[in-house]
């Protein structure tokens, strides 16, 4: 069998080093400047060009173009209707399961998170800020002050004590009866990837000390004012969840510095081991559950020298691998848990539940297809009702179909 | 995501660039380019065209691809200088501009079925130009089976796996320069890690 390759750094930059250095730029300043020279000058703006094109002036060939071209899109439409070889339109976008409702809300570019309250309540963030729906509407997009459009990463909101609170690249910052606090304000260039509460009503995200170290950092409101603590983990540093027994786990993968899953016990925070075949897996999303479960999508060594994607579910007691087939093959969406422990699963407009009693060992099965979508992100509530958001198109609560 | 955000770190950039020209003196090059003068922003190509076009060739893998590209960014900066608004983002923007050029002449090239591929090139192969001491594990890949490897991705993976590896930029700084949320970045350089790993897999199989 072939063992999957894990390509180590100095290797790539030892060859990217020497791929970049066979070359010279003997006589290619003087190349440019004789480019430079010989370009065609700018027709100038009558007025100064306004400060928001980011593009250089169009030349007297370019503008000649353009009008030729706009000329005989013209022509081919009129004539193209004359012949009436253009339909009706349809109904913009996509058809959602008749059950499903659409509700409007953020429709950003990048869909930062989604977490369901109820039938009837949900928090949404796009790029913008982040969104309440309560009472039929949105209200939103809100935000604390300083916060640059599309530096948002992640959104939590603790059900108990009525707060939510955001990761950003600035820090975290928690809303609460309305008002934004800076809960933790980076010092460094960092990106907050993602934020939990724990049931304690603390909050938790991470750090980034070195190569082999992903320390996680606790942040409480003591008297008014948030504090933190600072606990080493051995893994992780991409995503975090925090579990209804209290523990906090810790994900990550290549590029969040250090690979697989940790957890914190409240006491050491360790690897956690066996959760595959191998420990060499790679984390892309973690969700915890009502149940004191949680489920971590995992990428790891497949057959031959090939990787695979799964589903791992933890049900406070022991790791099960949802049955890998080709619905998780390609992981682009969002994984949530019911409180009854269903693991449901979002790619491009499809939503897939985990059915247990389905064949050997359980299967994938489509329970509601209302995209195509992108930037998918799925959140179920205490309650059981399933949200879903998608870049561009809003939120939806879902009706999942009967198998 | 406005590209003016990370106007930290893009300082950081700017102070790093170029090696013959303070950074107060390029800042004052660019103001002088910006305002049409030729000589300044020869000098501003004489200060950064080496590094840029290391960069267009590590993306691009050959001596005439590289220089086209790179000659091209200059062009397309000197045309575009007026767009600038901050000179201290200078090498940052032609970062990006650059790496646009990479991309457009790996479109154009996929287009032409043949192309020359000079003696001395074919030569460099086999000769090591720079390997920083690197010595491969044993029964693990050579360095001309990473660069074969590496020449089976797109040229968008070369090139945010150029921007983090050869030129140590950190996410925050790949999301500036190619104007994408930080959290694209990641994944996009995620993405290119796997699939450079995958068509290793694939050239030693």
């Amino acid at each position: 069998m072939n063992r999957p390759i894990v390509l180590n750094d100095s290797a790539l930059e030892a060859m990217l080093a020497r791929r970049a250095a066979r070359v010279s730029p003997d006589g290619l300043p003087a190349s440019i400047a004789q480019s430079i020279a010989a370009a065609p000058k700018v027709r100038p703006w009558p007025f100064g060009k306004p400060h928001w094109l980011g593009f250089p002036a169009p030349t007297a060939r370019t503008l000649s173009l353009v009008a030729a071209v706009a000329l005989l899109v013209a022509l081919l439409g009129t004539a193209a209707i004359v012949a009436g070889l253009f339909e009706q339109p349809r109904t913009p976008g996509p058809s959602p399961t008749p059950a499903s409702i659409r509700l409007g809300g953020p429709t950003g570019q990048r869909q930062v998170g989604l977490v369901a309250v109820s039938a009837a309540e949900a928090w949404a963030a796009d790029g913008e800020g982040v969104w309440h729906f309560v009472d039929g509407r949105w209200d939103g997009p809100m935000a604390p002050d300083g916060l640059a459009t599309d530096e948002l990463t992640d959104v939590a909101v603790d059900l108990g004590r009525n707060r939510v609170a955001i990761a950003a690249r600035p820090g975290i910052a928690v809303l609460e009866a309305g008002k934004w606090t800076w809960a933790w304000r980076f010092d460094t260039e960092f990106v907050g990837h993602s934020v939990a509460f724990a049931p304690d009503g603390s909050l938790w995200t991470f750090g980034v000390r070195d190569a082999s170290s992903r320390p996680i950092v606790r942040l409480q409101e003591i008297d008014g004012v948030w504090r933190r603590t600072v606990v080493d983990c051995p893994l992780g540093g991409a995503f975090i969840a925090a579990t209804s027994d209290g523990a906090i786990w810790t994900g990550g993968f290549a590029y969040s510095g250090t690979w697989g899953l940790a957890r914190y016990d409240g006491a050491r925070c360790t690897a956690v081991h066996g959760i595959a075949a191998t420990d060499l897996i790679e984390i892309v999303d973690l969700d915890a559950d009502a149940s004191g479960g949680l489920a971590a999508a995992v990428f790891e060594p497949g057959p031959g020298a090939s990787w695979r994607e799964s589903i791992m579910r933890f049900d406070g007691s022991a790791w099960h691998t949802l049955n890998v087939d080709e619905a998780v093959d390609s992981w682009r969406g969002d994984l949530a848990v019911t409180p009854s422990g269903e693991v449901y699963l979002s790619r491009d407009g499809e939503i897939l539940r985990y059915d247990a009693g389905g064949g050997a060992g359980g299967g994938w099965h489509t329970v509601a297809s209302i995209g195509p979508f992108i930037g998918d992100r799925l959140s179920v509530a205490p309650d059981g009702s399933i949200w879903y958001s998608a870049a561009l198109w809003g939120v939806w609560r879902i009706v999942p179909a009967t198998p | 995501m406005d590209p003016t955000s990370g106007s930290r770190s893009l300082s950081a950039l700017a102070s790093g660039a170029g090696e013959r020209v303070l950074p107060n003196q390029r800042v004052l090059l660019v103001e002088r380019a910006r305002g049409g003068d030729r000589a300044a922003f020869e000098e501003l190509v004489d200060d950064f065209v080496e590094r840029a076009l290391r960069t267009a060739m590590a993306i691009l893998g050959n001596d005439s691809d590289a220089r086209d590209a790179t000659q091209d960014a200059f062009l397309a900066a000197w045309r575009g200088m007026r767009g600038l608004r901050d000179p201290e983002r200078f090498d940052a923007w032609l970062k990006q501009i650059l790496v646009n050029s990479c991309r457009a002449l790996g479109r154009r090239r996929r287009r032409s079925a043949v192309r020359e591929i000079p003696i001395d090139e074919l030569r460099a192969v086999d000769e090591p130009a720079d390997d920083r001491g690197w010595q491969p594990e044993r029964g693990g890949p050579s360095l001309d089976d990473i660069e074969h490897a590496f020449g089976r991705l797109s040229v968008d993976e070369r090139s945010v796996l150029v921007l983090h590896h050869l030129e140590r930029h950190s996410v925050v700084d790949i999301a500036a320069i190619l104007a994408i949320p930080v959290g694209t970045a990641k994944s996009r350089l995620f993405n290119a890690r796997r699939s450079l790993e995958r068509a290793l897999e694939a050239e030693l199989r």
